[in-house]
Parts: C-alpha cells; structure tokens; sequence
C-alpha cells in the first residue's frame, strides 16, 4: 500500500486543471484525489470546474448553412478531381 | 488514471454528435462576397493552386466509380474517379468540421474558407487516411493544421503576463462569489451552450486555440506546446488563463440572464458556510 503525504488545499487548488487534464504523475494525482475526498471545499470546486468543462463544445450550426457549405465543397472537390 | 478531464471527454464523443437547430450568430458576410485576409490566405495559398495527385494504385481507389465530370467551360467530357468511401468516411462529418472551423475562426465566412481548405487537403492525403481511425479527428487534426499555418506567427507571441499567469486560485475566488450568489451549480444545471460560442469567440486566438486543443481535440499539454512551438507552461497557463475568463464570462451570462439568487435566499443563511474553501482567500 502506498503513503501519499497529505496536501493542503492551497496546493490541491493549484493543481487542479492539471489533475481534471491528467497531467499530473500518478503520486501527485492520487494526494490531490486524497485531499478532494475529505475536503468538502475543494471537491465543491471541482465539481464546478468538472460541470464547466463539459460545457465546452462545438457551437451550433444551422442545417440550411450545413447544406450550403456542403454542396459548395463538393463543388469544389469535383473541380479538382472526385 | 484519468479523472474526469478535457481528454475523456473529447475521445467519448461520438464522431459526428453535433446540436442541430438554431444558428449561434448571424452571419454578417457571405463567404462568397468580401473575402477576410485569412480567407485569401488560404484561397491564394493552396484552394487556386491545388492540383490532385492520387497514384492510380490507391487501395482506396477500390471504391472508386467513374462519372463524367466537367471541365473549364462546363462542359461533361471527360470521366474520372469519384471515390466513394471519400464521400462516406468525410462528407458525413462536414458538420462536425464546420463547427470546429467556427469554434476556431470566429468568422462564419472565414470557417467556410477553412472547411474548404480542409476537404481539399483530406482529398489530397486521402490515401494516408487508416479506414480504421475515426474520420471526424483525422479532419478536425487536418482543419487545426490549416488554421495553425496561417496564424502561427501570432499564436507564438508570448507576453510576460502570460507566462506568469497560472491563477488557479483567482478560479477559486470566483467560484466562491457564484456559491454566495446561488450560482454554484450553474455549469450543472444550465445548458450554456449559446453563451459559450459567444465567450470563446471573445477569447484571443492565442487562448481560445489551446482551448479547442485540449479542450474539444483531447490533446494533451505537451502535444499542444509542440504543435504550437511554445513552451508546455506557456500552454499552462494560456489554457488556464483562457478557461478563467471562460468561467466568468459564463457566470456574467447566467448572473444576466436571472440564474442568481440574493445571498440572503441561500440554504438558510448558510452561504458563509459554503464559500469557506478550505480557508481559501
């Protein structure tokens, strides 16, 4: 069983980005998974990064513009040879 | 192990899940009227001088047909190859591309430019493409490449704020004012899609390029840092900078938009309670 030495939330928040990208070794990701599991505080702020990643996505396209754009690179295609 | 990060999310995508309806923003030009100077860039960089080279012996000829195409003055003439699995594997992602083009430009005429660019340079190294892999990342990778090569040079500037910038306990602060003021599961319960496209066409180039890399692309800080030239914690703190802004950005949006309560209206009074992270400033 590995020891990890407890971190400090000043040290977890720092890290954090880093620990949700998995950029971190894996000692250091498991004292930050640690800390986050006793410290109601920081979880909280995890949660709210983790709710904002998954809010970064694509932005919407109308179908009309799909279709437009779609026979314009077909178009374009053909001409150089499809 | 892989927590709950950008990457996970990226790679757990379908190929082609997209939002279908309403369009993010009007567009204010036709991508066929008054062309950017990105646009021409790539118009004059490789659209008018593009020439098919594919060798006759292509495996993914096998699926080729032949049908009459025509030539300069519009008339059919001459047939030639017209690749099947070209159009199954590639057109059924253009969507997909098109709003990765979009979240990449932040002008709808010069997306199109660049979905363009890409289809000419997905035909062109059609060939290298592995059946195997998922077409949707192989042309997002080739769209990425295209707009890198135009706005390289800007992307590489490196200011001194930037690279001291890694304010992960500024995000922290934030955080605390949204929990006082009702907003602290905001991200959970709204869907913010619209005001996300807004936020990042807000973002600098140089910010909002390391976000669709890492977050929308999956890549990691290293693969970033190399295909930008940049040192891995100038990407740090850019993407952490980028995702800061973001963050307030989205917390203004929902503030406006009525998603906050009064302080005195949290969980009984215990709003102090909630915002102490951990002793956090």
């Amino acid at each position: 069983m590995t020891i990890t030495a407890p971190i400090d939330c000043h040290s977890a928040m720092e890290q954090l980005w880093d620990y949700l990208d998995d950029e971190l070794p894996p000692d250091r990701t498991e004292q930050i998974h640690a800390h986050l599991s006793t410290c109601t505080g920081c979880e909280s702020h995890r949660q709210f990064c983790r709710a904002f990643l998954a809010q970064i996505d694509l932005p919407v396209v109308s179908a009309t513009h799909v279709a437009e754009l779609r026979d314009k690179v077909r178009a374009t295609l053909q001409r150089h040879g499809l | 192990m892989r927590t709950t990060g950008a990457r996970t999310r990226a790679a757990g995508r379908s190929p082609c899940m997209v939002r279908c309806g309403a369009e993010s923003a009007p567009n204010p030009r036709s991508s066929e009227g008054r062309r950017s100077e990105f646009g021409r860039e790539l118009v004059d960089g490789n659209l008018s001088s593009f020439t098919m080279m594919r060798p006759a012996n292509s495996p993914n000829n096998a699926n080729s047909s032949a049908v009459p195409a025509p030539d300069q003055s519009g008339d059919v003439t001459t047939p030639v190859p017209v690749n099947a699995a070209f159009e199954s594997a590639m057109m059924s992602c253009l969507e997909a591309v098109m709003r990765y083009a979009r979240m990449l430009t932040r002008d709808f005429s010069d997306a199109d430019d660049l979905v363009q660019e890409t289809y000419l340079r997905a035909f062109r190294g059609w060939t290298t493409f592995d059946m195997a892999s998922d077409p949707r990342r192989w042309l997002f990778a080739i769209c990425r490449h295209a707009f890198l090569r135009i706005r390289h040079r800007e992307l590489r500037m490196v200011s001194v704020d930037e690279e001291l910038e890694l304010n992960a306990l500024a995000a922290v602060t934030m955080h605390m004012r949204t929990v006082d003021e009702g907003l602290g599961r905001v991200f959970d319960r709204v869907d913010l899609g619209p005001a996300v496209a807004r936020a990042l066409a807000r973002l600098s180039d140089a910010h909002r390029v390391i976000v669709v890399m890492v977050d929308v692309d999956g890549l990691g800080y290293a693969e970033a840092a190399t295909e930008l030239s940049l040192p891995i914690g100038t990407v740090r703190s850019r993407l952490f900078r980028a995702r800061r802004l973001l963050q307030q950005d989205l917390v203004e949006y929902a503030r406006d938009a009525g998603y906050a309560r009064s302080p005195l209206q949290t969980h009984d009074g215990k709003a102090a309670a909630q915002t102490n992270l951990g002793g956090l400033p």
